[in-house]
């Protein structure tokens, strides 16, 4: 079997055991591998993760949904020339940029009252969605695209953002952090980007 | 990503991208999404420092039956 990693168009072959599936101008970055039972240790997805961030530096890609296997290298074409138009596409829009990941807490202190009627839930829940919005709304701007994913979280978001915006990006991070004391930022990456590789 | 701390608390974006998102493409896929919440539930088991992570209210929790007093808070 061989498993794949990410589809490319930029035509650099990759590092063995890496290997370049070539179809039609895009190419499928796959390694050989067997299949896995259970559940991912989180060994194996950082371990998959540090395969794709060391191709995304000297290329654009969209990475591959982890443990996607297929039989054989003819098989690995066929999928992507299935979806060839829709790819290239896609490769278009995330062309030169990079994901963010960005959620939100409530910062737990002993002054925050615990909700006990109806009343005060509904408003410390509105209170924490305006919150969400006034981090959504900044950081969005400086994205060229954004998602925001279900999380039990205040905000639990996906930023796409050129890679020379990276920084002005994370400043905009810090300077919501310090402006809402209430609040806990936490944001990773630069990721491959998995939120964007699907229209 | 360099550090033992950092990815601990990373590995909620990291298994929020790689079991949720990527391109889904023809081929034997172990996982789909709607066993993200199942395998989130087993990471926080296998990575006893994600409780110390929790502590900090840098990660949501997901669950009280998870027994946080039996892992080693000095992890991060």
């Amino acid at each position: 079997m061989i498993e794949l990693y990410a589809i490319t168009d930029d035509p650099t072959p990759p590092q063995p055991p890496l290997l370049a599936v070539r179809c039609d101008g895009l190419t499928a970055l796959c390694a050989p591998a067997e299949p896995r039972q259970g559940e991912p240790t989180p060994d194996a997805l950082w371990n998959h993760e540090q395969v794709v961030e060391g191709l995304m530096e000297g290329r654009d890609l969209l990475p591959v949904r982890f443990g996607t296997l297929v039989s054989d290298e003819d098989a690995a074409a066929r999928a992507v020339m299935d979806r060839r138009e829709e790819l290239v596409a896609t490769l278009d829009r995330v062309r030169g940029a990079v994901e963010l990941a960005v959620r939100a807490h409530p910062r737990e202190t002993d002054e925050a009252p615990v909700a006990t009627t109806g009343i005060d839930y509904m408003r410390a829940k509105t209170r924490h969605m305006e919150a969400a919005r006034l981090l959504h709304e900044p950081l969005a701007s400086i994205a060229r695209e954004s998602r925001v994913r279900p999380g039990p979280e205040l905000l639990r978001a996906a930023y796409l953002v050129d890679r020379d915006a990276v920084n002005r990006f994370v400043a905009m991070v810090r300077q919501l952090e310090e402006g809402h004391a209430e609040l806990d930022l936490v944001c990773t990456g630069p990721w491959p980007p998995y939120s964007f590789a699907e229209q | 990503m360099t550090t033992i701390a950092e990815r601990d608390v990373a590995l909620v974006d990291l298994v929020d991208r790689l079991l949720g998102g990527g391109v889904v493409i023809a081929g034997d896929i172990t996982l789909s999404v709607a066993d993200v919440d199942l395998v989130y539930v087993g990471l926080r088991a296998l990575v006893s420092s994600v409780a110390s992570a929790e502590e900090k209210g840098v990660l949501p929790r997901m669950g009280d039956a998870f027994d946080k007093d039996a892992l080693d808070k000095d992890a991060l």
